[in-house]
């Protein structure tokens, strides 16, 4: 089904026959990029789907008959390696809440050319490099759960009358899924966003409360995990405390250096999202990875081996299918090879690596220490680490 | 006499007497209770009348104020001796001509004038007073004031038009994307067909260019040449880039239009978020281009400023309100006739504060009307220009429901500043 080297399928759809034309005649010039398919109705989409295999749809949320969202739920029932955006002129809340359990990224109509292959290029990028189909529907699969004490604890903390922001920010901030939905949603074009938003404190503050608990109502945050063990190295109450503990960590450093761009707790909470997504779609690999482990942290090889990517690169596709920015995307994907990332000296992927080497224990990689002049500070930030971690015990 | 019968006499008369005596005493009593309790009942009644929150007022027959009460005094902001003997129609104008002196009683709307010239509306009662034989001794007339009611209601009128407007918006926004959009992608293509296609034909002309200048080839040349020239090719490849980026610009401006006109109008949040308050003056001018384009030079000096805690929808208000009476008080002068005003938008920190100032060499604003421009209802604008609410909804939104302030400055007929003032948010303020 699917070709990694053949160019990405895209599929748009839209009752209006001048908007498809518009839109076939302005990508005239994409046609070598990407293979592109046009349908003018709900029911056309589904039709053209079953030979035309889409990797992404881009769809009109108002229509006759079958409508945009529940376009998407059928693709995501039918198709769901197919990543599913809306391109909207405007649509209620009502409607918006309908759509987003199946949503990966919310578009505004009118939106220029240059920027709509922008946004189309990178919500693929990492997707495109990924080989097994298998690993692609995965993230293609949004709907991922929170854990379920901190889903409890944001419902509670949202049922108190005239409820404070800051409670609820920080009641989010404790579970990487919740953190990745709310951003995703602050991020689409669905809140004419005019800058990225990195923060969840900042996203409150665009989505409003009622909005917060009716979108978290029905993004799925709450399906229960299948099988995935609770505990041992791959445990989901092991990964969440890591992830908090790196996030700690890093926030702390970035106060330190008084680093000022935003988004290090998110980029850092987030860092391993993708052994969530391995442990809610796949827990057989991840069994198969704890077995060949003797401790510490999976090489990548391994992964590439076992996985067929690294869960930098898994969790990376998803939050960039989601639409997160691309700082925050990039730190999850280079947590562990941050020389990589495309500018130098500190950033949050830098110090996501860092903070995650001091939580481990494990060596941090010697050339990015020395390239982004941290040498001197990282010693420090380890003993300060390990006698507050003496301290607690 | 048997002084038996004397003594009888004497003694019936006697007790004659203690009864008279008894009686006198019980008529007194009575009498004393009796003036008691009309005392207590003139206090009561003099209470009722000087603790009622309505005024009242007794007037004669020919409509003179005879009495008053508290309430009717602090209403008319007079002293008593000011009042008393004076017609009441002095002092409070109603729309019902004579008919509150009738035979029944009347209700009706009014305004009360102050002594300093303010009015408020009020809702006024009159009954006749009749005498023993039913001839109209004179009249008792009761008010309340209904300014508060007023305002509100007011304030309920313009938030229904308000959000009726943000659905239309909502709506038009929605009706005008999908068009801008795909002719905006028709745009796109054409102008990418049109370079491709130019592209070739330079390719055709250089081909052409070395066909021998003899024989069938040299004649198709020519004509190739002709059509070229009838067409006036080079101006086409000359101007048609500039024609396409007119075109794309114009769209980029509707688009930009109908954008402001939906953050403007969306009620968004009922929570006050933080706010670039520059972007809403940025989004206010898009807006109010079409009243100040024509009578003004538009100057902006917006400095950078922390995002302030606001409601959006309604600081564009307040701001749209501004500029648009800056406009119209620039447009009554002779340089505004011609399109040589100014209006000057201005953002800085002051203090805790942070300031927008709306500054305009326009007619400004009378000495004596300067304290009643924040009155609702109040205006001088003629009909469909205005309705007197403006000023009102401002300062309610910028001192009430933003603790901030709101002040002018103005000199009539070299222009008016009015200065909003919003508190800094906290951490703001440290920095």
């Amino acid at each position: 089904m699917f070709d990694a080297d053949r160019k990405p399928r895209i599929l748009f759809v839209d009752d209006d026959p001048d908007l498809l034309n518009g839109m076939r005649h302005a990508l005239r010039r994409d046609r070598k990029r990407w293979d592109l398919a046009y349908a003018s109705s709900g029911q056309a989409a589904l039709d053209t789907l079953e030979h035309f295999h889409a990797d992404m749809v881009v769809t009109d949320m108002r229509m006759p008959g079958i409508d945009g969202a529940e376009l998407l739920s059928h693709i995501a029932h039918r198709f769901p390696a197919t990543l599913r955006f809306v391109l909207s002129g405007e649509a209620s809340d009502e409607m918006a809440l309908r759509a987003i359990p199946y949503t990966h990224q919310w578009i505004a109509k009118p939106i220029a050319k240059p920027v709509l292959i922008e946004t189309i290029e990178r919500s693929m990028a990492l997707l495109t490099r990924i080989h097994s189909p298998e690993v692609r529907e995965w993230i293609a699969h949004c709907d991922l759960p929170a854990a379920p004490a901190n889903y409890q604890a944001l419902q509670a903390a949202l049922r108190v009358p005239e409820p404070d922001l800051d409670p609820i920010a920080a009641c989010i901030e404790q579970d990487p899924v919740l953190t990745g939905r709310i951003l995703q949603w602050t991020n689409s074009g669905f809140f004419g966003r005019r800058q990225e938003i990195r923060r969840v404190r900042d996203a409150l503050t665009t989505l409003g409360l009622r909005l917060l608990s009716e979108m978290v109502l029905v993004s799925g945050v709450f399906h229960t995990w299948k099988e995935a063990p609770e505990h041992g190295p791959f445990g989901r109450a092991e990964l969440l405390e890591h992830s908090l503990l790196v996030a700690r960590q890093a926030a702390l450093m970035a106060a330190d250096l008084e680093f000022s761009e935003t988004g290090v707790w998110s980029a850092a909470l987030l860092h391993d999202i993708g052994y969530l997504i391995l442990a809610d779609r796949a827990p057989e690999q991840l069994r198969a990875l704890e077995n060949r482990l003797a401790g510490g942290e999976p090489t990548r090889e391994l992964e590439l081996e076992i996985v067929g990517c690294g869960h930098g690169e898994l969790g990376g596709a998803l939050l960039q299918a989601w639409g997160l920015p691309f700082a925050v995307v990039e730190a999850v994907v280079h947590h562990q090879d941050p020389e990589n990332c495309v500018s130098s000296g500190v950033h949050l992927a830098g110090l996501v690596h860092l903070a995650g080497a001091i939580v481990r224990g494990s060596e941090p990689n010697p050339s990015y220490l020395a390239s982004s002049g941290l040498a001197e500070r990282y010693p420090l930030w380890k003993s300060e680490y390990s006698q507050a971690r003496d301290q607690a015990a | 006499m048997d002084p038996e019968i004397l003594k009888r006499r004497l003694e019936r008369a006697e007790a004659e007497i203690r009864g008279l005596e008894q009686l006198i005493e019980n008529k007194t009593r009575d009498l004393y209770l009796s003036q008691e309790s009309l005392r207590q009942s003139t206090q009561f009644l003099n209470n009722v009348l000087g603790a009622m929150a309505n005024a009242l007022v007794i007037l004669d027959g020919r409509g003179n104020i005879q009495e008053l009460n508290k309430a009717a005094e602090r209403m008319l902001a007079r002293g008593r001796a000011d009042i008393e003997g004076h017609p009441l129609t002095d002092f409070l104008e109603c729309n019902c001509g004579t008919g509150l002196y009738g035979p029944r009683q009347t209700e009706c709307e009014a305004f009360v004038r102050t002594a300093g010239g303010n009015t408020s509306p009020c809702l006024l009662s009159s009954s006749p007073l009749l005498g023993d034989e039913g001839e109209i001794e004179g009249y008792v007339c009761v008010w309340i004031d209904i300014s508060e009611r007023r305002q509100l209601e007011m304030e309920l009128r313009h938030a229904q038009k308000m959000e009726s407007l943000g659905q239309m918006a909502a709506g038009v926004a929605h009706e005008i994307n999908t068009p801008i959009q795909f002719v905006g992608d028709s745009l796109t293509f054409l102008r990418e067909a049109f370079d491709d296609m130019l592209d070739i034909v330079q390719q055709y002309q250089a081909t052409r260019d070395q066909w021998p200048q003899d024989g069938p080839l040299g004649l198709a040349a020519a004509r190739l040449t002709t059509a070229e020239d009838d067409a006036d090719l080079e101006f086409i490849a000359e101007e048609a880039p500039g024609a396409f980026e007119r075109a794309t610009g114009g769209l980029g401006r509707v688009a930009s239009i109908v954008q402001a006109l939906k953050n403007f109008s969306h009620p968004g949040s009922e929570e006050k978020v933080p706010t670039d308050i520059n972007q809403i003056l940025q989004n206010t001018l898009t807006l109010a281009r079409n009243e100040y384009k024509y009578v003004a030079q538009l100057e902006t000096d917006f400095a950078e400023v922390p995002e302030v805690l606001v409601h959006p929808g309604d600081m564009g208000q307040v701001f749209l309100n501004l500029v648009v009476n800056a406009a119209h008080a620039v447009e009554a002068t002779p340089a505004g006739k011609t399109g040589n005003g100014h209006i000057r938008l201005r953002t800085a920190l002051d203090g805790d504060f942070l300031l927008v100032e709306v500054a305009d060499d326009g007619c400004g604003i009378p000495d004596s009307i300067r304290d009643r421009i924040y009155d609702p209802f109040f205006t001088t604008k003629e009909v469909g220009k205005g309705t007197g609410q403006g000023l009102a909804i401002a300062r309610r939104i910028v001192v009430d429901k933003h603790g901030g302030n709101l002040e002018v400055e103005s000199t009539a007929g070299q222009g008016t500043c009015f200065r909003v003032f919003l508190p800094l948010p906290s951490e703001a303020k440290a920095a």
